[in-house]
């Protein structure tokens, strides 16, 4: 349970980590509960689709936030801003039918989001201080798990295949582990219409007719297009044709996939590895993963501990905007926090510039912890005489002192303007002074 | 009498007429004594009274109490789930239609909804812009649409001739009812394999809370599906009776019951004939209860084993030991000790 009593808890986290992330210039800021759905749904993965918690007004479809991140990309191009921003954002975000049945449709995120600069030094910076933030709450025993996505994207894109098909590789990657690649094979063979057929009936199959339909203007058709026009589906006919030559692409790309899969560790063991992957001519690769490793040494200088740190190149999370580097916080068997690099979400959602961005945040229901609350001390305060009861609680609080007026068992008891606590009398000053002592 | 419960109806439309003649032949028939108004009554079950609305209305008249009973098309309860309706009949026999996802013919790429999906993320990535999918069946279309991975889409809500939308340009396809198809086809749409949200026909509806909470209104369900059962069960039945000469009930009855067909629900009934002069081999008449699609089967196999005279009567009713629909019923809900 998220809330009820827990409210002192996450407020006390919320503002130790507020206060933490303000040392590093993140400034404060709000976004609405409710949004435009397709701020959330530009890029969003399946599960984050299918647990967006939707309704309609008017006929626009609105979404209850399901993150911050959206929002505040979506926020900074509205606002016209050029120049860097460092935000932090505190609240509640939105889960419909969460998987997790112990969970409720109402959670709640703490993160921050630095928009317009890139290179090295914000991803370890935005990494640095969401782990130092878990040293301030008091959770000293994580780990930071980092990936890099944009360089795993660079490596798949050798094999040529289209966007959709490199998606549905990325999804099918617990099932390559677990089930093996023919299981992956089978199952894209079925979602794909991966058929070698289809090549070879291309030649002279019925397709290759309709194809020529289209490219002809026949209109045995009618004039229905339904905003495509005949190049549109004459281009993806012939795509839907070369689907068969694909198979033998999309089975190296899964070799590759698996041996990438395989790769988790410490850097000293993992980043010389990820290098082979690289070829000596691969400028763009080589470049990726030098900023990596220049990240790697900037969280040295954060004295984020080598220790900490778990190199997992295919890590990715459920948002599909990511396209650098990612990272989660791992500590008491969940992942506590993550966040990566998001370069071209402001483009996605309307900007015509593609402004650099990192952000994270924090799960505060993996935060909590089942730690006991410390109890508030109140004074008990009573007497026969009420008004003379208020008056002292009055004067009490505003000596500094947590004050409570209960009917009975008072542990200070008032009576002809003296309190009697612990077998002592006391004036108000007396009290005050002994009790803040 | 005043009706002290309400069974809502539609007013007009595909199964208004059908439904007054399903509960007609039910034994249920409607008075209506004004077609200009929009209550009547059920004299079969006196304390039931009927409203006329459209059919989404019934919908929400059962969902929000107003009224008890409703019927009206599986689609539109599809499309309106509610925590407090509860479908007694999904499936009453009449008014079949299907809701299906229809492209336009042009679109010879797309022949089911994988292709769909990908044509959707093309109008994403190429122009720029979401799918657009005209209906007005849209909390169904979303949800079927995502379950197949169609993520990124604009429905545009429409009300009659929807099936113009592509033509006129402010859809790119269309979710729709079809019975026949004709109508799509006139208008260059195909419908595409996977692309049924889902089939649907006349169905009966209750307020769960209502049930759960009076017991008479139960008694008048228990009556209302008595009826629907018996009606429903009967229909694909047919009564045969036919003269046969034998020696004796035991022996007629050894050969009726040879073949499956003509043994009936428990067996035959057989009557002697009364015949003035007594002979040895006497006639009976035995009376069958047979499945309507094996009718003629039957018939054949009473002429071979001698049968004369043979009439077949469609069944009304066959009520059952208990009514199966309403014990269903009971089983889903949850009542007070």
């Amino acid at each position: 349970m998220i809330f009820n009593r827990n409210a002192r808890r996450i407020r006390e986290i919320e503002r130790q980590l507020q206060a933490h992330m303000a040392s590093f210039a993140y400034d404060l800021i709000d976004m609405p509960l409710i949004a435009d759905a397709d701020i959330f749904l530009t890029r969003a993965g399946n599960t984050i689709i299918e647990e967006l918690f939707t309704f309609e007004r008017y006929g626009k479809l609105l979404a209850l936030r399901p993150e911050f991140t959206g929002a505040v990309a979506h926020h900074y191009i509205q606002e016209g801003l050029q120049e860097p921003v460092r935000w932090q954002l505190s609240g509640a975000i939105f889960i419909d039918e969460p998987a997790d049945y112990s969970l409720q449709y109402q959670q709640h995120n703490i993160g921050a989001e630095l928009i317009g600069q890139s290179g090295a030094m914000p991803d370890a910076e935005t990494i640095a201080m969401a782990t130092q933030g878990m040293d301030k709450i008091g959770k000293t025993d994580w780990q930071v798990v980092i990936g890099h996505v944009g360089l795993q994207l660079h490596l798949l894109s050798r094999f040529n295949l289209d966007r959709r098909t490199y998606r549905i590789l990325l999804t099918q990657r617990d099932r390559l582990k677990t089930e093996g690649k023919q299981a992956v094979l089978d199952y894209l063979a079925e979602i794909l219409s991966l058929d070698e057929d289809i090549s070879t009936s291309s030649a002279n199959g019925a397709e290759t007719e309709q194809l020529l339909d289209v490219l002809l203007d026949s209109t045995r058709y009618g004039s229905t297009m339904g905003g495509r026009n005949r190049h549109d589906i004459a281009s993806r006919l012939l795509k839907k044709h070369d689907r068969g030559t694909e198979l033998e692409q999309i089975s190296m790309a899964l070799d590759f996939l698996k041996a990438w899969g395989a790769l988790r560790g410490t850097i000293e063991r993992i980043m010389p590895q990820i290098e082979n992957f690289i070829a000596k001519d691969d400028v763009t690769g080589r470049k990726l993963l030098d900023e990596w490793q220049e990240t790697l040494t900037y969280l040295q200088a954060y004295d984020v501990s080598a220790d900490n740190i778990i190199i997992q190149p295919d890590l990715t999370r459920n948002w599909d905007y990511y396209t650098g580097i990612v990272f989660g916080i791992y500590a008491d068997g969940h992942y506590v926090a993550s966040g990566g690099r998001y370069d071209g979400l402001t483009q996605l959602l309307g900007s015509e510039q593609a402004f650099p961005a990192v952000g994270f945040a924090y799960y505060t229901h993996h935060l909590l912890g089942n730690n006991e609350l410390s109890s508030v001390d109140y004074l008990a305060l009573g007497g026969d005489d009420t008004i003379a009861v208020i008056q002292w609680a009055n004067a009490l609080r505003q000596g500094g002192l947590r004050i409570q007026i209960v009917a009975d068992n008072p542990t200070i008891v008032v009576s002809d303007n003296q309190a009697n606590y612990q077998n002592q009398t006391y004036t108000q000053d007396e009290l005050i002074q002994e009790l803040t002592q | 009498m005043t009706q002290k419960f309400t069974l809502a109806m539609p007013s007009k439309g595909a199964i208004y007429q059908p439904t007054r003649d399903f509960l007609k032949e039910c034994g249920l028939k409607i008075h209506k004594p004004n077609e200009r108004q929009y209550v009547g009554t059920m004299p079969t079950i006196p304390e039931m009274g009927v409203l006329f609305q459209r059919v989404v209305d019934v919908v929400y008249k059962v969902a929000d109490g107003t009224a008890q009973l409703g019927i009206t098309g599986y689609d539109v309860v599809y499309e309106h789930p509610h925590e407090d309706l509860i479908v007694i009949y999904d499936a009453l026999g009449y008014g079949w239609c299907k809701l299906v996802v229809a492209v336009p013919e042009a679109w010879v790429d797309v022949t089911n909804m994988i292709d769909l999906a990908e044509v959707a993320l093309d109008f994403r990535e190429q122009k720029g812009r979401n799918i657009r999918i005209a209906t007005k069946y849209e909390h169904s279309t979303r949800e079927f649409l995502h379950r197949h991975g169609i993520h990124h889409f604009t429905l545009v809500k429409a009300e009659g001739a929807i099936e113009a939308a592509p033509t006129l340009g402010y859809a790119d396809l269309i979710v729709d009812l079809s019975a026949t198809g004709t109508t799509l086809r006139e208008n260059h749409l195909k419908e595409i394999n996977g692309g049924t949200i889902v089939e649907a026909e006349a169905c009966l509806i209750a307020n769960r809370k209502a049930l759960e909470a009076d017991s008479e209104l139960r008694d008048a369900v228990r009556m209302v599906t008595e009826y629907i059962d018996a009606s429903l069960k009967g229909r694909g039945y047919y009564q045969v009776t036919v003269d046969i000469q034998g020696h004796s009930p035991e022996d007629i009855a050894e050969k009726i019951s040879q073949n499956d067909i003509t043994r009936g629900l428990l067996g035959p009934t057989i009557a002697p004939i009364y015949q003035p002069k007594q002979n040895s081999v006497s006639w009976f008449t035995v009376t069958l209860i047979v499945s309507q699609k094996k009718l003629l089967k039957a018939v054949e196999y009473v002429r071979e084993i001698g049968g004369r005279h043979v009439i077949a009567t469609p069944v009304k009713y066959i009520f059952l030991e208990e009514a199966p629909t309403y014990a269903t019923l009971l089983r889903q809900l949850t009542l007070a000790e």
